[in-house]
């Protein structure tokens, strides 16, 4: 019985340290853009200017189509999903707006 | 003199001897190793956090080859990779698997970085060369101690659908964006998760959406206003 209590405490235990896992760090952001470089992007909020990295991996999408970081123009709407990694805001995705 | 008769109590218990000491030593090579890979593995406690030892990733590698069978390795891949069966496998990817191995494969997920072992980058080699009849034992029987489950119950249907995956998952390392942006669109959903991507497309439009954009704990992101 005391085997059985303690391989469900284990499973408990692992299951809780992967929910865990997961709250960590996801960040989204809608705003326009402030500022871009080929590496960085600065995007305004309410809460002020916010800086995501963006990186070989991050995705852009616009009008729900593959786009990329040139297509990036100050104060265009955008929205940021991002990830922290590294110690800063990693930009996985943006969606970019406009016509 | 000694003669034989007496010779063989003599004999005997020094062969006793000479077991009882390779008996010992073999206890105590066996705790050793177990005491090294007890501390190797739980060091840091049960947490999942600490990447993966080398050793304990070729370990379990080597394990997994072990333990399917070789009659199921050999399988082939029952359906032919037409455009009709290579949708049918992205939509079902899409579905069950991405939440941990991601649309691309990457394993770059929440919860595909949080598993121990880690969701593995389809694309590479150590996915990749597994043969076909590996990939669909592996999909339909799940690997024990990780996050792999059994997906199949080895009904007509559930083998076919596998077998489509089999073909999604050769196709992963040429994946496009589009392809990739489909797949998004058929990712589970919640119904909150739905409205936020509603009021990011207004948003995008240049529509100001009605909802405020908290912070939302629950969904594993946060949320910032926009201006």
């Amino acid at each position: 019985m005391t085997r059985w209590r303690a391989a469900f405490m284990s499973l408990v235990f692992g299951f809780t340290a992967v929910l865990a896992q997961a709250h960590q760090g996801g960040h989204d952001v809608r705003g326009v853009v402030a500022a871009v470089t080929a590496d960085e992007l600065t995007v305004k909020t309410s809460r002020g200017e916010e800086r995501f990295a963006l990186t070989p991996d991050t995705e852009f999408v616009k009008n729900g189509k593959p786009a990329a970081a040139r297509d990036l123009k100050p104060t265009q709407r955008v929205v940021v999903h991002s990830r922290k990694q590294n110690g800063r805001m990693e930009a996985i995705k943006v969606q970019l707006g406009g016509p | 003199m000694v003669t034989t008769t007496e010779a063989e109590p003599v004999r005997s218990w020094r062969l006793g001897r000479i077991a009882g000491a390779a008996l010992l030593f073999a206890l105590a090579v066996v705790g050793a190793v177990s005491l090294i890979a007890a501390m190797v593995l739980f060091g840091p406690g049960i947490s999942a956090r600490p990447e993966p030892t080398a050793i304990e990733a070729r370990i379990a590698r080597a394990l997994r080859a072990i333990g399917i069978p070789e009659p199921a390795k050999r399988l082939a891949n029952a359906g032919a990779a037409s455009t009709e069966v290579l949708a049918s496998g992205r939509a079902h990817f899409a579905d069950h698997c991405a939440i941990c191995h991601a649309n691309d494969g990457s394993g770059k997920t929440e919860m595909g970085r949080a598993l121990y072992p880690r969701a593995p980058d389809l694309r590479l080699r150590a996915t990749q060369d597994l043969s076909d009849g590996e990939l669909f034992y592996i999909i339909e029987n799940g690997v024990r101690f990780t996050g792999m489950p059994a997906w199949g119950d080895g009904g007509e249907e559930s083998q076919r659908a596998n077998w489509q995956l089999v073909t999604f998952i050769r196709h992963l390392p040429q994946l496009s964006a589009e392809e990739k942006l489909e797949m998004e669109r058929l990712n589970p959903k919640g119904p909150a998760e739905w409205r936020e991507l509603q009021d990011d497309e207004e948003f995008l439009q240049g529509k100001e959406s009605g909802r405020p954009l908290d912070h939302r704990d629950g969904a594993h992101r946060h949320r910032e206003n926009q201006p």
